[in-house]
């Protein structure tokens, strides 16, 4: 069942002794790894253990998935930092906190999400999240699509609440609003094209190196940035709707793609 | 050992999944937790959480596993039913048709695809629907023990036929605002006489076995309430229109409005209250000119398999001067689950649903008081068989108690038995 991997049993042994000091209490642990996570400069590896306080990074390419004790879990993407603040778990519920600086990850909700508080806060926004699923990008603007169940955005002394799967709320310092359309970025769906590569530091196969920024992480370069405007992600300045770059073979990008909230009648 | 995993899964479908506790989806987590990478523990934490109806950690499941093994169509397929299940359509429309390029699915597998795909689709556009029509045979025996009167007690055996329908259209906002249009419309072939053996005293001919027909199109503005703390909260009003035949001269055409509140504090939890008024006085050979109703219910999912409902309601029915001519008030107790076993490869589901209640309606024979009052009970019992996402057998049993209030009457009334057998195919 193992996957024979070059790169984890590399990892693995360069990372040995490299754990959270004792005091500081686990809170979860990599369960899949493609590329590279690092905590404190040093790689992590399928089954290291994460805890309170510590801050992750991964590579331009990095994809991991850490696995919470409160069964939530949090699929990270390409060039992004996110710091464990907070986690309380109990029978009862509980709280968790997590600060993300930069780049996109895909969250899901465990026990805390919807017994407890699960709060997610970047730069530009508080968000917190009761039973689902959200991919979020930060960069100099942060952009939270829901995928399942329900998001809340707040930001300046204003609150927006999604229920709708494929609506994003968009924050930017200064307030915060909800768009239709979804920030689509195809490596968090593990497809095929840019997902399939084991080894750390090298771009999945489809990712198109002639034009960066149409990459799943373009809108992380300052050049992308300034040719899009309000990115990140495709960002249109002040328009209603998403528009995000394709990854050049085929991927979904270029559609304001919304989904419905499923029945609601009794 | 991927497509081994996939098959794994897919041997025992989503819905096929017994219900599970709390305890064995820790501990299912338990053993996910310290063997990431065992797939086979990964499957049984995919099938434990969907069981439970945690679709969110199920779906974090499946996508790291593809993490690990990202050419896994088979897997693919999982996540776009999961994804459907949420409610997640771009997801589940994307999973499907990395699952349909693969190149990996049975020719099941690949028409289940195709289908999440279609459907998601629509709902990308936002339009959902479903069309079901409904063949089948009923038997009713009926009972009835009033004094004076000419009944004559039966049983009546009556095929059936329904169009039920829905569609949903999507407002495009981030509450899911959305209009529903709805429809139902039936024929029985049954034996009818709202006069219980009197209907010569008013002129009107003896109950016969007709055509009956019931149907009622409505029209709902659903909105989401922006609130934090619970889960959700959602208004809806609508506008409806009825028409029925209880007597071979009997017609009641209605035409009105409700609104209802629905309050969901978890997941599990939804709670609901509604008014409705309807004018009747398009109606014939009634005495009710307009009518109200009132309900209040919730319901609690005990696992992802079984859940409980109460509500209370009650209806009440006047003339054009204002007076009442009926009321009926009950209470409900209801459970819905499905079961652990599977006939001939179906999903089987039950309904069951007692009430009990009171009532008062004017009386019609000038020999008898000028008013009934008496309670009632009644009890149903329906079975589902799903034998594919288009097609269920469905049998039911429902009987009905009345007792009146009345010395002169006392210890009479009725029972009426009802048993159905029907086909439903869903287009």
């Amino acid at each position: 069942m193992l996957k024979p991997s070059i790169l984890v049993l590399a990892v693995a042994c360069g990372v040995a002794g490299t754990a959270a000091p004792a005091a500081a209490e686990t809170v979860g642990r990599v369960t899949a790894l493609q590329t590279s996570v690092v905590r404190g400069g040093q790689a992590l590896s399928e089954g290291s253990d994460i805890s309170l306080g510590d801050r992750l990074k991964s590579n331009k390419t990095g994809l991991g998935v850490i696995l919470f004790k409160d069964q939530s879990s949090a699929k990270i993407g390409p060039n992004s930092s996110l710091v464990i603040d907070d986690f309380v778990y109990g029978s009862g519920g509980g709280s968790s906190g997590i600060r993300m600086d930069r780049g996109i990850t895909r969250f899901f909700g465990g026990q805390i999400s919807k017994k407890g508080r699960m709060q997610i806060t970047t730069p530009h926004v508080v968000l917190a999240v009761r039973g689902g699923i959200f991919d979020l990008a930060v960069g100099s603007k942060t952009v939270a699509t829901l995928r399942a169940g329900k998001l809340t955005c707040s930001a300046n002394g204003t609150t927006k609440v999604i229920t709708k799967p494929g609506f994003s709320c968009v924050a930017d310092g200064s307030g915060v609003s909800t768009v239709r359309g979804a920030f689509n970025f195809s490596i968090l769906d593990s497809t095929n094209r840019v997902a399939g590569t084991s080894e750390p530091g090298t771009q999945g196969p489809d990712v198109n190196g002639k034009a960066p920024c149409s990459g799943v992480a373009a809108f992380l370069s300052d050049r992308c940035q300034s040719r899009n405007g309000q990115l990140p992600g495709g960002v249109e300045r002040g328009g209603t709707g998403l528009r995000v770059p394709g990854t050049g073979g085929g991927d979904t990008g270029n559609r304001f793609i919304t989904g419905p909230t499923g029945p609601t009648s009794p | 050992m991927k497509h081994l995993f996939a098959a794994l899964l897919l041997s025992t479908p989503v819905l096929a999944a017994g219900a599970a506790r709390a305890d064995g989806l820790d501990a299912a987590f338990a053993t996910r937790y310290t063997n990431p990478e065992d797939v086979f523990v990964l499957g049984d934490y995919i099938r434990t959480a969907t069981s439970e109806g945690q679709y969110d950690q199920a779906i974090s499941s499946i996508e790291e596993h593809l993490v690990r093994f990202a050419d896994d169509g088979k897997a693919r397929l999982i996540a776009a039913r999961l994804y459907a299940n949420v409610g997640s359509w771009d997801l589940a429309k994307r999973q499907a048709d990395e699952a349909l390029a693969s190149g990996q699915l049975s020719a099941t597998e690949t028409a289940e695809a195709t289908e999440i795909s279609r459907r998601a689709g629509q709902a990308i556009a936002g339009v959902e629907w479903y069309l079901d029509a409904t063949v089948g045979v009923r038997v009713t025996d009926i009972n009835v023990d009033i004094p004076f009167n000419s009944w004559t007690d039966r049983t009546v055996t009556g095929a059936y036929g329904e169009l039920a329908g829905a569609l949903r259209y999507d407002l495009g906002t981030p509450l899911g605002n959305a209009i529903v249009l709805a429809g139902r419309f039936g024929v029985t072939r049954e034996f009818q006489d709202a006069f219980r053996g009197y209907a010569s005293w008013y002129g009107q001919p003896d109950g016969e076995i007709v055509n009956a027909l019931d149907g009622r199109v409505s029209a709902t503005y659903d909105m989401g309430l922006p609130v934090e703390t619970i889960d959700a909260a959602r208004l809806q009003f609508g506008v409806f229109t009825g028409y029925s035949t209880l007597h071979p001269d009997i017609r009641v055409r209605s035409l009105g409005g409700v609104v209802r509140g629905v309050v969901m504090p978890t997941v599990d939890t939804r709670f609901y209250a509604e008014y409705s008024y309807e004018d009747l006085s398009q109606s014939d050979g009634i005495y009710s000119d307009h009518a109200e109703g009132w309900e209040v219910g919730g319901s609690l999912r005990i696992t992802q398999a079984h859940s409980i409902g109460a509500a209370v309601r009650g209806r009440y029915e006047y003339e054009a001067g204002g007076v009442m001519t009926g009321r009926i008030e009950e209470a409900e107790l209801s459970y819905s689950g499905r079961l652990p076993f599977m006939p001939f490869g179906t999903v089987w589901t039950q309904d069951v649903v007692i009430a009990a209640g009171t009532f008062y309606t004017v009386s019609l024979p000038p020999s008898l008081p000028e008013a009934f009052t008496g309670d009632h009970w009644r009890a149903e019992w329906t079975h589902r068989f799903q034998i594919d996402g288009h097609n269920r057998v469905e049998a039911s049993w429902e009987v009905t108690n009345t007792d009146f209030d009345q010395p002169a009457l006392s210890g009479r009334g009725s029972i009426i038995h009802a048993f159905s057998l029907g086909y439903t195919h869903r287009f």
